[in-house]
């Protein structure tokens, strides 16, 4: 059985085995939300580059969400 | 390989990759931990420090496989032209860097108490370094231009120019006496205990399958990138 202080203490190197495993899941962890969120924030500024803009120009902007659209 | 060239229809195999790496990635996880941390046995000689291994190995190998497919992804750019390679080159190098910093990181908090320092100028540590500088040197060459492509061209030909590092971080531990341990697979055989394999297999294949869904990620945000570049040009003529 293993017992919980056992595995806080890790032998008497908790100080060196617990921040090697907190650090791989705030690196781990960071990136993805980071990656994550940019790839939110793209799709909304594409979506809202796409809407089409009130006043005379908003033909051409709806072509150009149709231009966009077809993959680059 | 250029029926993946069309971004979109890479990210239509893409959407259906991702949901199985994922969960993979999150059961490799699930068992890996607690076996590194909890089930598999101290070092005779490391004691629970060893457990330090089953991050640092793991991060150590996709810091260089990060750069082995930023080197490949920007060769097949640079010679036809392929625009996933690059974007799959680009995606990849903020996670390696990522991962070379947590093995040098893991790798000084295992030294202080094994070695009695965090850090010594030998080959490996330092050929190491040299890795995580090169991946930092990549990402701000990459946005160092007006020009995207021009950008993307001098980072590619950074990549390969420094893939001579790879072997040299590899062979360092042969070639230079090193206060780090030789390398744990070698054409000798395995030189861990054998109930120290399963929680390092997993660990490494947790590190690839998170690899993957992040580069899918990333790759997803840069055509994203390029499309709202396209409809920004569209706008303005």
């Amino acid at each position: 059985m293993i017992s919980l202080e056992a595995v806080i203490d890790m032998g008497g190197y908790a100080a060196f085995v617990w921040p090697a495993y907190a650090l791989a899941v705030v690196g781990l962890g960071v990136l993805f939300i980071l990656t994550a969120r940019s790839v939110k924030m793209q799709q909304a500024e594409l979506d809202r580059l796409r809407l089409p803009r009130s006043g005379p120009t908003s033909g051409s902007s709806g072509q150009a969400g149709g231009t966009a659209g077809s993959g680059t | 390989m250029h029926a993946l060239a069309n971004p979109t229809r890479f990210l239509k195999l893409a959407a259906t990759i991702q949901p199985w790496a994922a969960g993979l990635c999150i059961l490799c996880f699930l068992f890996g931990l607690p076996i590194a941390l909890l089930f598999s046995p101290p070092d005779y000689q490391q004691g629970d420090t060893v457990r330090i291994m089953y991050i640092h190995v793991p991060a150590a190998w996709m810091g260089l496989f990060c750069y082995g497919v930023m080197a490949a992804g920007s060769a097949s750019y640079l010679i036809w032209r392929h625009p996933v390679a690059n974007m799959i080159a680009k995606s990849s190098a903020p996670i390696g860097a990522m991962f070379t910093a947590l093995c040098l990181l893991t790798g000084m908090l295992w030294g202080q108490p094994m070695w009695g320092t965090p850090w010594v100028w030998d080959a490996r540590l330092t050929s190491m370094l040299v890795l995580f500088f090169l991946y930092l040197g990549y990402i701000a060459l990459g946005g160092a231009f007006d020009s995207p492509e021009q950008g993307d061209k001098a980072a590619a030909i950074l990549a390969l120019v420094g893939s001579v590092n790879l072997p040299i971080i590899k062979f360092s531990v042969d070639w230079w006496n090193s206060l780090h341990q030789p390398s744990i697979f070698s054409m000798a055989g395995i030189s861990v205990d054998a109930a120290m394999l399963p929680p390092l297999f997993l660990m490494v294949g947790a590190f690839q399958l998170y690899y993957v869904v992040v580069v899918l990620m990333s790759v997803r945000a840069q055509v994203l990138t390029a499309k709202i570049r396209a409809a920004k040009l569209m706008r303005t003529t």
